[in-house]
């Protein structure tokens, strides 16, 4: 049963995401998309509703919409200082991410579903701030070297987010990160 | 509209012209069925044509409608 749970995931990557091979990276001067477009409130926006869970989750799509909404969650806590239950789902949204970059591991301002209807996809730019998060935490817990493993984590993927799509946001993040790391890199 | 308007059929047809409950489905692709039980938990999704005759199908809605 899972071999063939697993085999419709991958007929429908193929069919789903057959144009995105061969995508180039973002020209070099053309202006980052902006922050005003592109960010976390807007992100949540867009997946907000039928929530996903791990067990029903057998798209690329559910993938990303768990990995949002678990998200969107642990910010909440997270502005609460409820950092146990926070760090569990950045945890469980990183999951979600992980599962899906397996699949298609480049990010999209403009991803196409369906007759015109695009959507925001930043698997690693969420991913980049999740790990950014939970760094903060262990540092606020005393933990100060994972806290450095986290935000190295978070530079990689912010950094593979800014090759597919140029944002203010991921470029807001990489300084944000490369501020935390300081000459640790 | 114009299709119901030429074979009207006896089940309530909604129209969402704004892609707002697609959004809240996350949906992805069209056609999407969603089996929806008496409590609201949306219980299948099929993604594409579904042949809505086929035993298989046939089987999943009397199971739905049997429950309490």
């Amino acid at each position: 049963m899972k071999e063939k749970s697993f085999a419709v995931f991958i007929v429908f990557v193929l069919l789903a995401f057959q144009g995105c091979a061969g995508i180039t990276p973002p020209p070099e001067g053309k202006p980052p998309i902006p922050l005003k477009k592109a960010n976390l409130e807007a992100v949540f926006e867009e997946n907000d509703g039928l929530e996903v869970t791990w067990e029903d989750a057998k798209e690329v799509r559910d993938f990303y919409r768990g990995g949002v909404q678990h998200k969107a969650k642990a910010e909440k806590l997270f502005r609460e200082k409820a950092y146990p239950e926070a760090m569990k789902l950045y945890k469980s949204s990183n999951d979600f991410f992980d599962k899906l970059l397996q699949y298609l591991d480049e990010d999209w301002a403009e991803f196409p579903l369906f007759e015109g209807t695009n959507i925001f996809f930043f698997p690693n730019l969420l991913e980049a701030d999740n790990y950014l998060k939970m760094g903060l935490i262990l540092k606020a817990t005393g933990r100060e070297g994972p806290a450095q493993s986290n935000w190295k984590r978070a530079l990689s993927s912010v950094k593979k987010s800014l090759r597919s799509e140029r944002t203010e946001w991921g470029l807001t993040l990489q300084q944000e990160l490369l501020g935390l790391l300081g000459s640790k890199i | 509209m114009k299709f119901l308007e030429k074979s009207p059929v006896q089940v309530p047809v909604l129209l969402d012209k704004e892609g707002k409950v697609g959004r809240l489905f996350g949906l992805w692709a069209q056609p999407t069925s969603y089996l929806i039980d008496r409590r609201g938990m949306v219980r299948s999704r099929s993604i594409g044509i579904v042949e809505w005759e086929a035993p298989e199908a046939m089987r999943i809605i009397d199971q739905l409608l049997q429950e309490r």
